[in-house]
């Protein structure tokens, strides 16, 4: 068996990629999030929303099919710097800033939830180490970690069969979306838990083969999981005690036991962090992407020290985790709308080009 | 220092500008080489103007006797006759010389030339069963110190023309021999330059085994993974070439390496193919298991009892108190020091004679079972604890992996101690991102795995049954 190193990322490779994203700190109160904004039986909500980002990924890979391989930087290097700068310039503080409070908020649950008495910095700073050193490598790197963390990560998944014997039919009633229901602000912030994929439009060229299918792999992986996510929770609690609580997906967590050990929540929610790590280093990682195109003489490596240290600095500005919440909330809601109209910019520029181009090939 | 040096170059220069036609001239520089060499023979004969010089404990007697009585019995006239027999080389040049004489051969000087007498002496070790690499169903012999004995070992077992030998010196001065061999069409030849190129590039002369030869052609010497493979079974090095793997062998090392390999060749013994697949792969995961216990067992146990009592069941908790009662320190001083102990025993029983070693053993498992918990030092639990992750270290098949796990190990038990379960789990991310960033002639240290190629699982991951076609990739 002798296989050579490729600077492709092998299919199955991104779609872990895009799994490992998407999946974050959101996860914790999906089922909450899910109740609230479609009432009961909400969990069919969560597939109409999967559709959706289904929807977007394809537009992605239409950005990628059209252009015929092109990287994003290749397409948009038609314009001079100065145009793009304004634009590539918010979009990296976008997603430096989600990158950032993904990890600030989960530090904060850790300690809200298990270590009270710790001060944030230690959470954060094994973060931010963890973060370096995935950062200073290139993607094909990233990638390789990514996928042993994900062997790593993906057994918690199957600690939901320990709900299972306490699951009932009867609690998820007989009624669809009903309840207080909040369809469009709701909706949106589920949307946010499945935020992540959009990165993809920095690496689609660089998917070896088959790049449409395990951009959708990685989001039904993702989707997959938060549906059995919540679908459990929705057997498992009550509606009106799914309202009530705060991060369902923990007191989940505190129901297992194990013959030699119990209360194994603090171990699987630190288990969790390194899910919630990949979220930060591959939004941390476009950030470095599009602040290295406009700035190619940065020396990476400075470049990532830079971003390190000022995110590292704004980590601090937040106190609590309902501030963290409302950054959130406003730094999400950028984020989508960049995942939508950034593919459909890029795929403006694409047909404008040729048409120009071949305008100017008949004259 | 410099002028030395600078001579030494002109010597050389001299001796490739005049080449040496004359015997007489290549002898005075022989002689001058070997002037401190009390343990170099001659043996002269006068009438024919002809000297032999030896090693007398490099060359074969038997033959040499044989080569005297032939000598003697001839005159001045037959002599360039008699040397003419395609057996005895001609060597031009003093490097050539030394390496002959070194190597076991005489070296007969006339008066214009000098000629080597291929009288090498097949001395050392006989072939023994291997004692680091134990195997149940498998072959029994293992290689020894003689690279020509560990050559023909290979050649019997890979009866193929494809089977390509490169025969590369590695050193400056003391040249060592270091062999590489490859199956044409199955190697790829990438590889074969590369580390052709990086064992070229050595210019130390310290290398005595190969164990170190590949610790000078790795690509990451910081870690504490081993990268290559390295084994004394021929059986495996077969295995290997067919696996399209290029082998390293060193002449007086046991031990012979092979790469591009991955952490899952490390996770391999010859028995799994000697039995059953569905055994093998019980006894691989099961390895992949003891890793794990090796790795985090003592660190969950420091974890759990300095910050996670919570974790502990109920019906568990009293006894877990009980025996932590008596002892003074925090869990990660006592665990520390049993598996310091412990490392201590092991150690020791590695360098000491067999019949001493039991004492040893006798002596350790008296000490730390009894005493230390009697005493009040230990608790009982974490001797359970620091025997299972011990027994569960030496469950690895490669002596290397299982040493640099117990090393990585103490990192664990250190981290749990300050940071608990948090800790284990950062101690893991760290572990993973080095892991994954290793690679082996610029093939992935986690290959299959990680970038994922799942239909190469079953030869790496598990064992799966055997195919009548031979599947590469």
């Amino acid at each position: 068996m002798i296989m050579q190193m490729k600077e492709k990322l092998s299919p199955f490779q991104a779609s872990i990629l895009i799994y490992l994203i998407q999946s974050g700190v959101t996860l914790f109160s999906l089922p909450r999030l899910v109740a609230e904004a479609f009432g009961t039986n909400g969990w069919i909500g969560l597939i109409i929303i999967s559709f959706i980002v289904n929807i977007n990924l394809v537009l992605i890979w239409f950005v990628f099919k059209v252009s015929k391989g092109k990287s994003m930087f290749e397409i948009i290097s038609i314009f001079p710097k100065w145009i793009t700068l304004p634009f590539s310039l918010f979009i990296a503080v976008v997603w430096m800033l989600l990158g950032i409070m993904v990890m600030v908020k989960f530090s904060m649950i850790l300690k809200v939830l298990f270590y009270n008495n710790v001060s944030l910095i230690y959470f954060l700073s094994m973060g931010y180490i963890l973060t370096y050193l995935l950062l200073k490598k290139d993607l094909y790197q990233i990638a390789k970690s990514t996928v042993v963390l994900f062997y790593f990560t993906i057994w918690t998944v199957f600690l939901l069969a320990f709900h299972l014997p306490e699951f009932s039919f009867t609690r998820l009633t007989p009624f669809i979306f009903k309840g207080e229901t909040d369809m469009w602000k709701g909706g949106l912030s589920i949307f946010t838990a499945l935020l992540g994929y959009e990165l993809s439009i920095l690496f689609v060229h660089m998917i070896e083969r088959k790049p449409l299918r395990s951009l959708l792999v990685g989001n039904s992986i993702t989707s997959v999981i938060y549906l059995g996510v919540t679908f459990v929770s929705f057997g498992f609690f009550s509606f009106e005690q799914l309202l009530r609580e705060m991060y369902p997906v923990v007191t989940l967590l505190g129901y297992i036991s194990f013959p030699i050990l119990e209360r194994v929540e603090n171990f699987t929610f630190s288990v969790f962090g390194l899910k919630v790590l990949m979220t930060t280093v591959m939004y941390l990682w476009g950030t470095k992407e599009l602040i290295q195109y406009q700035f190619k003489r940065i020396k990476s490596n400075f470049l990532v020290m830079g971003i390190l240290i000022v995110g590292f600095s704004v980590s601090f500005i937040p106190k609590v985790i309902k501030d963290v919440d409302q950054w959130l909330t406003y730094i999400t809601y950028s984020a989508t709308s960049i995942a939508f109209l950034l593919p459909i910019f890029l795929l403006l520029t694409i047909l404008s080009s040729k048409i120009l181009n071949r305008k100017a090939a008949n004259e | 220092m410099r002028k030395d040096r600078n001579r030494f170059f002109k010597d050389i220069k001299q001796q490739i500008e005049q080449p040496n036609t004359a015997g007489e001239s290549i002898l005075q520089l022989f002689i001058s080489n070997f002037n401190i060499s009390s343990d170099l023979s001659v043996t002269e004969f006068p009438h024919l103007t002809v000297k032999i010089y030896y090693f007398s404990y490099l060359i074969n007697k038997d033959h040499y006797e044989q080569f005297l009585t032939n000598i003697r019995n001839i005159t001045k006239e037959e002599l360039q006759s008699f040397l003419n027999h395609s057996e005895f080389n001609v060597l031009s040049d003093m490097n050539s010389v030394e390496d002959a004489i070194l190597s076991g051969s005489g070296i007969l000087f006339t008066e214009k030339q000098a000629y080597e007498l291929p009288f090498k002496e097949g001395m050392g070790r006989s072939i023994t069963p291997s004692e680091t690499e134990t195997v149940i169903l498998g072959a029994h012999d293992s290689f020894v110190e003689s690279i020509d004995v560990n050559l023909s070992l290979i050649r019997k077992r890979v009866m193929s023309s494809q089977l390509k030998t490169i025969k590369l010196h590695v050193g400056n001065k003391a040249k060592r021999t270091v062999y590489l061999l490859y199956i044409e069409g199955v190697a790829s030849k990438k590889d074969i330059e590369e580390i052709k190129k990086r064992i070229l590039s050595i210019k130390n002369d310290a290398i005595v085994d190969t164990n170190m030869l590949v610790q000078f052609i790795d690509e990451h010497p910081n870690s504490p993974f081993p990268q290559f493979y390295t084994t004394e079974r021929p059986d495996v090095i077969s295995y290997k070439l067919f696996d399209g793997k290029v082998v390293g062998l060193m002449d007086n090392s046991p031990f012979a390496f092979c790469t591009p390999v991955s952490f899952f060749d490390f996770m391999e013994s010859m028995d799994d193919f000697g039995q059953r697949w569905i055994v093998s792969t019980f006894i691989k995961v099961t390895r992949y298991i003891a890793i794990l216990v090796t790795l985090l067992f003592t660190a969950l146990y420091v974890a759990v009892t300095t910050y996670h009592y919570e974790m502990i069941p109920q019906a568990l908790l009293p006894t877990l108190l009980e025996s932590r009662s008596k002892v003074p320190f925090p869990p990660v001083i006592e665990a520390l020091f049993l598996e310091f102990l412990l490392e201590l025993l092991r150690e020791a029983g590695a360098r000491l004679p067999t019949k001493v070693g039991q004492t040893i053993g006798i002596v350790g498992g008296i000490v730390i079972g009894q005493a230390a918990v009697q005493a009040g030092i230990t608790s009982n639990i974490l001797i359970i604890v620091v025997a299972a992750s011990a027994i569960a270290s030496f469950v690895v098949p490669s002596y290397l992996l299982s040493a640099s796990i117990r090393i990585v190990r103490f990192g664990f038990i250190i981290i749990s101690g300050f940071w608990g379960n948090l800790g284990i789990i950062f101690g893991m991310g760290i572990l993973i991102i080095h892991l994954s960033s290793l690679t082996n002639l610029n093939s992935p240290y986690l290959l299959p795995t990680s970038p994922m190629f799942p239909k190469f699982f079953k030869y790496s991951l598990i064992r799966g049954p055997f195919k009548k076609k031979a599947e590469r990739g």
